[in-house]
Formats: C-alpha cells, sequence, structure tokens
C-alpha cells in the first residue's frame, strides 16, 4: 500500500463514521430516551434536536420496569425470551443435527427419498400456516405455553439441510474408520461428526437464535397471559395501546436490545459470516 | 442383534424426531389448511357446525377489493424497496471492500441495525415519524426553511409505505451488503487493474465490471427481497395496521386480519392456500429466469 | 472459538432453570383462584392490589394473569379448549353475548350473594346480561361514557353556547358550526380531537363513534331482525358519514400520529376532545378551570351515548368455582379498591362506588357525564356475531375518516360483511328464532 492510498484509506474510514453515525443514530436515540424520566418530556424532545440529548439522566425507567411487583414485568418477558431462545436453539441443534447425520451417512434405502422431501417442504412460507397452526394448537390445548411457542421451530427444513452439507465436508473415510474399529452409527455422530462441526452448531445457534428472540407473529398469536409473553409481544403491545408510557418503552427496547448488541461484539465475526450463509446455504 | 438391524433402529431413531416435529407443525397445518379452506370453520368451535362450501370462501377473496389492495401493496413494497435497500447495501459494501482502516469496527456499525430486533425499529422510528413533532418533520423544516408543512407520515395513505419501506430498509439493508461483500470480493482485481491501464474511470469500471460480476449476487437478492415483502407483517401490524384505508395492508396482515382478529379461520386457510400459491409461482419463474439466461462472463474491456 | 461456545451455552441453561423450578408451583390446585385480567395502567395495578388483598384476608391463593389490550378477546376464545382456563375472566361486555353463546361462561346469580347483585347500576346490570334468558353473566365494578371535553377559553372567543346537560345539547349544525369556528383560531390546529391515536379500527371505533350513527340514524344492525343490510347503509347513516368525511377532511380530527395529548399537552392545539371518562383527571390537572365537560351532540334523534365496560365472568370451565364468587364479591365490595378506582376517576358501576365519587356528583365536574350516562346510554348489540358487527363498523369508519373512500360503498360492505357472517352460523340460534 502506498502512502498516497492510506491517506485516503483514512480519509474515508473519517467519512464512513460521519455517516455511520447518522445511520446508527436511531439508536442512539433510543439509549437517550430511556434515560429521560417523562413521557411527555420525550414526546416534546422528538421533535428537535434534544431528542439526542439527556440533560439529567436517570436510571428509573430501568429500575420501574424491572420491578416484580410492577404490572409490566419485563424482567419476567426477558426470562421468557431467554427460555424460548435457549430451548429452541438447543433443540435445534441436537434435532436437526441428528437428523442431517442420518440423511447423509444412514444406510436405508428411504433416506434418499426423504432428503429431497424434506428440502421440499423449504418452500411452505411459515406465515401460511400460521393461522391453521394456530388452530390446530387450540385444538391440541397448546395456547399460552413454552411448548408452542418452541416445538414448531426446532425441525425446520432448512437446518436440517444446513447441517447435512456441512457433514458432507466431514471425509467419509474419518466415519468408516471408526465404524470399523466398531464404533456405533450414533458414536461416530456423537463422537466424530458433532464435535468436528462447531462453526455449524454456531451458525445454527446465531441464526436460529435471532430469528427466535425477534419472534413477534407467532408468539403475538398464540401467547394470552404473561408468564409466558416474550419480551417481543410484550414491547409492542406495550406501544399500540391508547397513552403510550414512551419513557418506560425505550428502557424496555434497550433491555430487549442488549443481549443481542454484546453477543455480536463478542461474537461478531461469527455473526456476519452466519448471516452470509444464511443467504447461500438457504 | 446384529449390528445392521441395531444401527437401523439408530438411524430411525435420530431422524425421527425431526420428521414428527415436521409432519405435525408444517405438513398437517398444511393439509389442514387446505381441508379448512373448503369450509366456513371458526377459529373456536361454537354450538352450530361448520359446514363443507365448496370454494366460496375462494370466490369470496378473489373478488374481495382488500385482498388485492394487499397484493398490491407487496408489489409495491418490493418495488420501492429493492433500489433504496440494495443501492444503500451495495454503496457501503463498495465503500468497505477494500477499506483497511478500522475495517472490523466500520463493519460492525454498518451492521448494526440488522441486528436490531424489528419491535425495537419500528418502536424508534414511531417516534421519529411522529406528526407534526417528529425529527423527521424537523429535518424537513430545516432543510426547506420552514417551507414544507409537517407530513403526516404514517397517518397518509401516500405517504405510509414509502415510510414503512424507509424503515424496513434501514434495518434490512446489513444483510444485503454482507452478501455484496462477498460477490465484490469474487471479482478478480485483475479486472480493476487491466482497466485502469486502458484509462477507464471509476464509473465506467462499474458499469462494465462491477455490476456485470455481481448479477449473481443480485439475483439472490432479488430472490430474498421479494420473499421479505411477501412475508411482511411486524411492521405494518405495529405502527398502522394495514391502514390508512388499506394502504399498507399486506398478504400475511390479511390472512391475519381474517382468521385472528375476525375468528373466520377457514375464510383464513383459504388466504393461506393462495399465498402459498403465489410464493411457488414466483419461485418458479425465478427458477426459470436464473436457469434459462446464462451467468455472462465478465469481459475485459478491450 | 469453541470454549466460548460452550460458556454461552452453558449460561443459556443456568438462564434456562427457573422454568423447571417453575413447575412445581402450579401443583396446588383446590385453594387457588386464578383471574385473567387486561387493561392499561395504572388501573390495573389496582386491580391487582385488590387480587392481593383478597389473598391475604381469604388465604385462597391468587393467580393473576395479566394480560394487555391487543388481542385479548381473539386469544380469550382460544382458551375453550385449553384445559388451562382461568377460573375467572374479564372480558369486554359487549362481547358477552359471545362468550356465551360459545359456552365461554356461565350464569353467575347462584354463585354471588344477591345483595351485591343489588348493588350494581342498571345499565352495569344490563351490560352483564343475556338477552336470549335475560340471566346474569359477570358482574362488575364499573360503567363507562364519552364526553365531550372542550377549552373553555377557545369555546368563549368564538361565543360557543355551552350546553350543561344533554337536554340541552348541541345540534348537528351548531356542532359544525363550532367545529369550523374552531379552525378559525389561529392558536387551535385542530378543532377536536377524536382519539385517533388509541387506533380506530380497534374496539375504540366501535365504542366511541356507533352512537354517532345511533343518534344521527340507524345504528349498525336492527336489533329485532339482526340484519344489517339496510340499517348499517341506511340513507341517514350515509347521508352522517358524508357529512363526517366532510369534516374529517377539512382537518377538523387530530390525525393518529400526533398522539393521544394535543387536547392537553403545553401547546393546547386541540380544542375539544371526544373521549371517554378516563380523560378527566389528565384533563383537569392540565386546563384547571379551562375545562368543561359537555354532553355529546345530539344529530338528530337526540344525544346517543356509549356504555359498557370490562365485567368479571365465572368460565365454565374453571375448577374453583366457589373460590371464583367469593373473589368477586370481595372485589365489588372493597372500599380501599374502589377508593384507588376513584382516583384514577373510574366510572361507578355500583350504587356504593358511586356513593364516594365525589366528581361525579359535582355539577363543575362530570356531573353531566352521569345524567348523561343515566338518559342516553345506548349498549352496542348485544348479539353473538358482535366481534365481526364491531370489526366491519370499526374498519367501515376508519375507512370515513382516515382513507377518503366513499361512505355508501364502506358502510354497504360493512352490512354485507355482517349479514354473511350471521348467515354462515345459521342465525346463531337461538338468535332470530
Amino acid at each position: 500500500m502506498t502512502q498516497n492510498d492510506k491517506r485516503f484509506d483514512r480519509i474515508k474510514a473519517a467519512i464512513l463514521i460521519c455517516i455511520g453515525i447518522i445511520f446508527i443514530s436511531p439508536l442512539f436515540l433510543m439509549i437517550v430516551s430511556s434515560l429521560k424520566d417523562d413521557r411527555l418530556q420525550i414526546m416534546e424532545d422528538i421533535g428537535s434536536i434534544k431528542a439526542f440529548w439527556v440533560s439529567n439522566p436517570t436510571l428509573n425507567n430501568f429500575v420501574e420496569i424491572l420491578n416484580p411487583s410492577s404490572l409490566q414485568n419485563f424482567g419476567m418477558y426477558f426470562r421468557n425470551s431467554v427460555i424460548i431462545l435457549a430451548l429452541t436453539a438447543i433443540g435445534t441443534i441436537v434435532i436437526s443435527s441428528m437428523a442431517g447425520y442420518t440423511l447423509l451417512r444412514g444406510r436405508m434405502k428411504m433416506h434418499k427419498i426423504l432428503l429431497p422431501v424434506i428440502i421440499s417442504l423449504y418452500i411452505i412460507p411459515l406465515e401460511a400456516i400460521m393461522l391453521p397452526l394456530l388452530y390446530q394448537s387450540i385444538k391440541m390445548g397448546l395456547i399460552d405455553t413454552f411448548v408452542i411457542q418452541i416445538l414448531p421451530f426446532i425441525a425446520s427444513p432448512m437446518y436440517i439441510f444446513l447441517f447435512y452439507q456441512f457433514m458432507k465436508q466431514v471425509p467419509h473415510s474419518i466415519g468408516e474408520a471408526a465404524f470399523i474399529e466398531g464404533a456405533s452409527f450414533w458414536r461416530v455422530y456423537k463422537d466424530i461428526y458433532l464435535p468436528i462441526n462447531t462453526s455449524a452448531i454456531a451458525t445454527v445457534a446465531i441464526l436460529q437464535g435471532m430469528d427466535s428472540w425477534n419472534q413477534y407473529f407467532w408468539p403475538l398469536l398464540v401467547t394470552q397471559s404473561d408468564r409466558v409473553r416474550p419480551i417481543s409481544v410484550a414491547i409492542a403491545s406495550f406501544s399500540q395501546v391508547g397513552t403510550i408510557y414512551w419513557d418506560r418503552l425505550m428502557a424496555a427496547s434497550v433491555l430487549m436490545m442488549l443481549p443481542v448488541l454484546i453477543f455480536f461484539l463478542i461474537f461478531q465475526r461469527f455473526f456476519i459470516a452466519s448471516i452470509a450463509s444464511s443467504a447461500v446455504k438457504g | 442383534m446384529t449390528t445392521i438391524r441395531k444401527q437401523k433402529i439408530q438411524e430411525v431413531l435420530m431422524v425421527s424426531p425431526a420428521l414428527i416435529l415436521l409432519i405435525i407443525f408444517l405438513v398437517v397445518p398444511f393439509f389442514v389448511s387446505i381441508s379448512l379452506s373448503f369450509t366456513n370453520q371458526r377459529l373456536v368451535q361454537g354450538p352450530v357446525a361448520a359446514k363443507y362450501i365448496a370454494f366460496r370462501n375462494y370466490a369470496q377473496i378473489l373478488g374481495d377489493r382488500h385482498f388485492w389492495q394487499a397484493f398490491y401493496n407487496v408489489g409495491r413494497f418490493t418495488l420501492f424497496i429493492l433500489p433504496l435497500q440494495c443501492g444503500l447495501a451495495l454503496l457501503f459494501a463498495s465503500m468497505l471492500n477494500k477499506q483497511q482502516v478500522l475495517k472490523g469496527f466500520l463493519r460492525s456499525m454498518y451492521f448494526l441495525p440488522f441486528i436490531t430486533p424489528m419491535v425495537i425499529v419500528t418502536v424508534i422510528w414511531k417516534t421519529m415519524y411522529q406528526y407534526p413533532k417528529g425529527i423527521f418533520n424537523y429535518v424537513l423544516g430545516i432543510i426547506s426553511g420552514g417551507m414544507i408543512q409537517p407530513v403526516e407520515w404514517l397517518g397518509t395513505a401516500a405517504t405510509a409505505m414509502p415510510a414503512i419501506v424507509i424503515l424496513s430498509a434501514w434495518q434490512a439493508y446489513g444483510f444485503q451488503m454482507i452478501i455484496y461483500l462477498g460477490g465484490l470480493k469474487g471479482i478478480p482485481d485483475e479486472l480493476y487493474e487491466a482497466s485502469n491501464i486502458d484509462g477507464a474511470n471509476k464509473i465506467q469500471q462499474f458499469f462494465h465490471i462491477t455490476w456485470p460480476g455481481l448479477r449473481e449476487t443480485n439475483i439472490l437478492i432479488l430472490i430474498i427481497t421479494t420473499i421479505q415483502a411477501l412475508k411482511l407483517f411486524t411492521q405494518v401490524n405495529i405502527l398502522t395496521q394495514g391502514g390508512p384505508n388499506g394502504s399498507t395492508n399486506t398478504l400475511v396482515h390479511y390472512i391475519y386480519d381474517a382468521g385472528f382478529v375476525g375468528q373466520k379461520i377457514g375464510y383464513s386457510s383459504a388466504a393461506s392456500v393462495l399465498l402459498f400459491v403465489i410464493v411457488v409461482m414466483i419461485f418458479l419463474v425465478q427458477r426459470r429466469v436464473v436457469e434459462g439466461t446464462p451467468v455472462r462472463k465478465t469481459r475485459r474491456k478491450s | 472459538m469453541v470454549k466460548k461456545t460452550v460458556i454461552v451455552m452453558a449460561m443459556m441453561i443456568a438462564l434456562v432453570s427457573p422454568i423447571f423450578a417453575q413447575g412445581g408451583q402450579e401443583a396446588a390446585e383446590a385453594d387457588t383462584v386464578s383471574v385473567m385480567f387486561q387493561g392499561g395502567e395504572p388501573e390495573q395495578a389496582a386491580v391487582k392490589a385488590a387480587l392481593e388483598r383478597f389473598q391475604e384476608e381469604s388465604g385462597i391463593t391468587v393467580e393473576a394473569l395479566y394480560t394487555p389490550h391487543g388481542g385479548y378477546n381473539q386469544k380469550l376464545s382460544g382458551y375453550i379448549n385449553s384445559g388451562d382456563m382461568p377460573d375467572i375472566i374479564q372480558l369486554d361486555a359487549p362481547y358477552l353475548s359471545n362468550y356465551v353463546w360459545s359456552g365461554v361462561v356461565e350464569p353467575i346469580a347462584d354463585y354471588i350473594s344477591p345483595s351485591v347483585i343489588a348493588d350494581m347500576t342498571e345499565s352495569n346490570k344490563t351490560q352483564c346480561t343475556y338477552p336470549i334468558d335475560n340471566e346474569l353473566y359477570a358482574v362488575s365494578h364499573q360503567d363507562s361514557t364519552i364526553v365531550l371535553y372542550a377549552n373553555k377559553a377557545y369555546l368563549e372567543r368564538v361565543g360557543a353556547r355551552i350546553p350543561e346537560s344533554p337536554d340541552d345539547a348541541w345540534s348537528i349544525d351548531e356542532f359544525e358550526q363550532v367545529l369550523s369556528d374552531l379552525a378559525s383560531l389561529p392558536e387551535v390546529m385542530w378543532p377536536l380531537d377524536i382519539m385517533n391515536a388509541y387506533g380506530t379500527r380497534t374496539e375504540w371505533g366501535t365504542f366511541g363513534f356507533s352512537p354517532m350513527f345511533q343518534s344521527a340514524g340507524t345504528g349498525l344492525i336492527d336489533r329485532n331482525n339482526w340484519k344489517s343490510e339496510g340499517v348499517m347503509n341506511s340513507k341517514e347513516n350515509i347521508t352522517f358519514a358524508e357529512r363526517l368525511q366532510g369534516w374529517a377532511q377539512n382537518d377538523w380530527f387530530v390525525p393518529a400520529s400526533a398522539g393521544d395529548n394535543q387536547f392537553f399537552n403545553s401547546d393546547r392545539a386541540a380544542a375539544m376532545a371526544w373521549c371517554g371518562h378516563w380523560l378527566w383527571p389528565a384533563a383537569e390537572q392540565a386546563l384547571g378551570d379551562d375545562l368543561v365537560v359537555l354532553p355529546l351532540p345530539d344529530f338528530g334523534n337526540g344525544t346517543v351515548s356509549p356504555n359498557g365496560s370490562w365485567v368479571w365472568a365465572i368460565t365454565s370451565k374453571g375448577k374453583n368455582k366457589e373460590g371464583a364468587a367469593q373473589l368477586l364479591e370481595f372485589i365489588l365490595s372493597d372500599m380501599d379498591f374502589y377508593n384507588d378506582l376513584k382516583a384514577l376517576n373510574v366510572f361507578p358501576g355500583t350504587k356504593t362506588f358511586l356513593s364516594i365519587s365525589d366528581v361525579y356528583k359535582d355539577a363543575d365536574k362530570m356531573a353531566v357525564a352521569m345524567e348523561q350516562a343515566a338518559k342516553t346510554a345506548v349498549s352496542r348489540p348485544q348479539h353473538p356475531a358482535y366481534p365481526t358487527i364491531t370489526k366491519s363498523f370499526a374498519q367501515a369508519f376508519d375507512d370515513i375518516i382516515n382513507g377518503g373512500v366513499n361512505p355508501a360503498k364502506v358502510l354497504s360492505n360493512a352490512a354485507e360483511e355482517i349479514d354473511e357472517d350471521i348467515k354462515d352460523n345459521d342465525g346463531y340460534p337461538p338468535f332470530g328464532e
């Protein structure tokens, strides 16, 4: 790189930072507003540059939304979302990787038919079956539970295929060698294929985790009481009805954003790589 | 027990959880929706039994102006968001592509909106779109020197959909940007170097090397954006509920309105089946386009 | 990388553990009453406090299932097939007929002591009654109404007459004149806030504005033969809707995105507010002596005001009906509860509650609301098709006000949708028989 190129690069970085700040200013707005104590003040400030400035910051809003005895207990909604996310991600990883592996290395003839069938299921958009599925869930008595917010998502054609493709890159000979030494089909999966594919696991964990955390349509349909309501639905309903408490709403939004941000900062490269692979493989 | 038999049992055990779940939560609902679509079933069964009504639901939907409006809106959303989102994504991707200083920081910064949950995006943008005092109207007032009256972004039929497009593009351009970055990496440097020697300027390079080189990436993005538009729901549900005057109604919101708000699951299922048919048709058309036209090799400018 | 993944997984599992702990708590059943309630704060905080007092006094454990507004009515019906039906549900009174017809709730008179029922006001009892068998299926502590809040300073500047009772309410022409005069004041950006911000396609649309059509025309549906065609889209309704649309097109109403505070924030940009009784404390605090409460205008057939609120019902699948009844009796006679609600200006639904609600007895405050409710209240149609009736009307109203669509067309569409739904359900027997 020449001296000139370096200078150009630095100037470009400065320009990019300036544009970038404008682009992420809505996020500043959220954080700043969450530190203001009065919903009317927020509405007043939003019409001027004061929207990005808070003169006497307070954490009151956070204290209020996290107070377990308050009516809208965001601590609990947050916990609900974490439970749903964790079980969905773990379930997806276990079930989809087992299926992907079996379809790849299984000896039974049916797998040859199953694979294209499962892939073709990918074309059914979840949005197009959600209302019939709601009807079905009501019949099954699963409304307003964690189970119904988790189970429909953990067997996904996309992730089964993703594991299938990742595992395809593992040389067949490794598994065969273990097999000849007497390892069972299950052991080869558990001891070789699964541990070797950490990047597939991380990809699925990140993609499915983001999906689950952002899930809105389905929990909107199937949750009623607040003991199972995820934070996304709680925030949305908080922002729709009559008087909107912008102060606490902004604090709740920060609360929902926080874990995403932390995970993103730690696993930056993985996030970006996973998302890129979801476009290509999905 | 023979090893082969043992393995077969293991295979069945390992693949069946996924199969069972797929059947219960994907295949069955799919067929349920088809069979419900020919009845007047309500979401919750009342004392009156549901009846087989043949194609009446379909006839009603196809005769409903709101359905066609929703269909039209999805198309409008796609047309609006494609140039905006892809333009932003490509602009930032090409600026970030060869960037060395602060590479990781800048990429993360521009990627940040994409990891923001849509629910939060709508909450923040709802305040920014506020009328008459909101950040957009404030900026509009400053730029025009008070000449332009405040706009009621989400409350006017003409501006509500563009407003939703802008916030959706803001949320999603980061994703496209990552795909473009991958696409740009795939264009060999030699092509640019050669054209430099030939004396081509940056704009010529873009139209003769970069754009043709991104052909496959563009097709991928077209597919993803169309599907994203067809599934549009969260923003609309939180911000406008399809209004004003149906100008932001979408197919998924139409299904939701009929089945959940109106409790007519038969009718809603028929609309779901239509959505499925539309998705399959778009998928087939796109496959034809992708397979039908051979990927043009990027030519060295002579 | 592997290490990080393991750490993250461990963190997740640690966070998940409460789910298993939680399972155990739900074992006790006999002495538990589960209550599902809804609504905005801080009203429901008062309910929660009352439930806690009941728990303390009776020794019965209360499982309080709080749910925000959005989609409440739709989701509630999803519970019918679930084994987990709460013992008590709070429901929006106009939906009661639908729930009774679907078998979700039970007659309540056998469980609740007559003195508690006798304490309820007539309008309150009516909203809790199923018209087919004239049985009481719910009880409630509250009712509701809508009044016209106005900024007196503005009214005086345009020389508007200030009516004091529904008997001398503004006529439609007078109302239109006032709106037009107010619009010409430089400080007034909008003459009237109809609370578009609440969402006109929600229950607010029907609650807030079906009375207009009752007063100006023929209402939403014929309440004898349950046909909407020719009623919803009667000549009178269409004429009125066209006039209403004209007002909206003059920009006389505060738009949704301007929020719900234009009447009482520091700008005072809206001169009047068409809003429920709940607005009073905020408006009073902000406007002080400038606040004046007016009866709703007479659009032709005399003033009509809405009524009906959230009521308590015992579910037919509930496990602890005696406990549920005990709880309802408690909250309907809990003075602490009434005092909390009084501070929020909740509209009294019982005589006991009314006796302490000074605001509703003061001629300078909300007495006109009480008088109006007694003289002019018309309930929303008590029919199992109500979910469709309200959805169709609210949609039509929204199209008229915000969409600028031809009123005759949208009202006919709404009528058609309603009649279609009733036909689909064979007329909802025994209705229409």
